[in-house]
């Protein structure tokens, strides 16, 4: 059955990629593997092999985005950069829990639900984790899709001299 | 040679950066360190791209593969009852996205008025869809290099944050 979900997950994944849906493979991926988990009816776990050697690969792929040619460019901009991310993080912090005191939604999940990045990192540490994952991914299935409308928004409201 | 041709990466650095971040991943999920998978991952990979001072690039085939097992793992746990559950969940995405949005605008802009930053400023500070944005930084020919940069910083922090986030948890 995990190997028929694989099958789905691809195909599903690589048209939503087509599509330009944001994070079209994962989330592509995901809606496949979930239908078929759903007309199967039964929970279909990954052996803990697997689920260890993929969370390892997630990092792998941002470890992999930090190189010495880039930290050299980046040297220069460190400290706003750090202050930007920092901030966004903190701020994720205060959204998550206001979220908690004001819905349903369990501190948990809310606190990775909430932080401003990376869909496949959070996903993979909602699995490791074994929080509620479907509803974390969405929180940043929404979070890219609404960041990529409000492009246009973000762009008007810039700084009036820096236009 | 074609840019996916298996040649054009080196299968060795990525052999190494493979075995070293599943071997940091374990040993920081052995010693129960909170996302020590995904982070000793990140740790491991990271450690062996400095070191070999050059960027070891995994083939769109593996990205691919990685991103479909994350969403399969995420999928085969999707019951009825969370499918029904969902659409009661978009309100508080979306203004835990605005929130997010609307304060990066804020950051930015006092970025903007203490260190007197570029207009990409306002693209840097945004809490995500990296590949967009540095797509319209080209477009408009500001700082595509200085956004992706910051959109790392903000990855790269926010997979170190984990484990303390998880510790609030």
């Amino acid at each position: 059955m995990l190997i028929a979900a694989v099958l789905v997950a691809t195909v599903v994944g690589w048209t939503a990629q087509r599509l330009r849906v944001p994070g079209g493979m994962l989330v592509g991926a995901m809606i496949g593997a979930a239908g078929v988990a759903l007309v199967s009816g039964r929970e279909i776990p990954a052996p803990p092999p697997v689920s260890i050697g993929v969370f390892a690969a997630v990092g792998l792929t941002t470890g992999l985005l930090v190189t010495r040619d880039r930290l050299r460019r980046l040297a220069p901009l460190a400290g706003p950069a750090i202050a930007s991310a920092m901030f966004l993080i903190l701020l994720g912090v205060l959204v998550g829990y206001v979220l908690t005191m004001t819905t349903d939604i369990p501190w948990s999940v809310a606190a990775l639900a909430t932080s401003p990045g990376a869909l496949s990192v959070m996903s993979a540490v909602a699995l490791e984790q074994g929080d509620d994952s479907a509803l974390i991914v969405f929180f940043h299935v929404v979070r890219v899709i609404l960041v990529v409308l409000l492009v246009p928004v973000i762009l008007l409201v810039r700084p009036r001299d820096a236009r | 040679m074609p840019a996916e041709s298996p040649r054009s990466y080196d299968w060795a650095d990525i052999g190494l950066a493979a075995a070293a971040a599943l071997a940091v991943a374990i040993a920081l999920y052995l010693l129960a360190v909170p996302g020590g998978l995904v982070v000793g991952g990140t740790l491991g990979g990271g450690a062996v791209a400095l070191l070999r001072n050059r960027e070891i690039r995994l083939p769109q085939l593996v990205r691919n593969a990685i991103q479909i097992m994350v969403g399969v793992m995420v999928g085969t746990r999707v019951t009825p009852d969370m499918v029904a559950d969902l659409p009661r969940y978009i309100g508080p995405a979306a203004v835990a996205t605005v929130a997010l949005v609307g304060g990066g605008v804020l950051f930015a802009r006092a970025l903007h008025r203490h260190a007197t930053m570029p207009p990409w400023i306002i693209m840097a500070t945004c809490p995500g869809a990296l590949e967009a944005l540095v797509a319209v930084a080209v477009e408009r020919r500001e700082g595509a290099v200085e956004v992706s940069l910051f959109h790392l910083i903000r990855i790269i922090l926010v997979v170190l944050s984990v484990p303390l986030l998880l510790l609030l948890v």
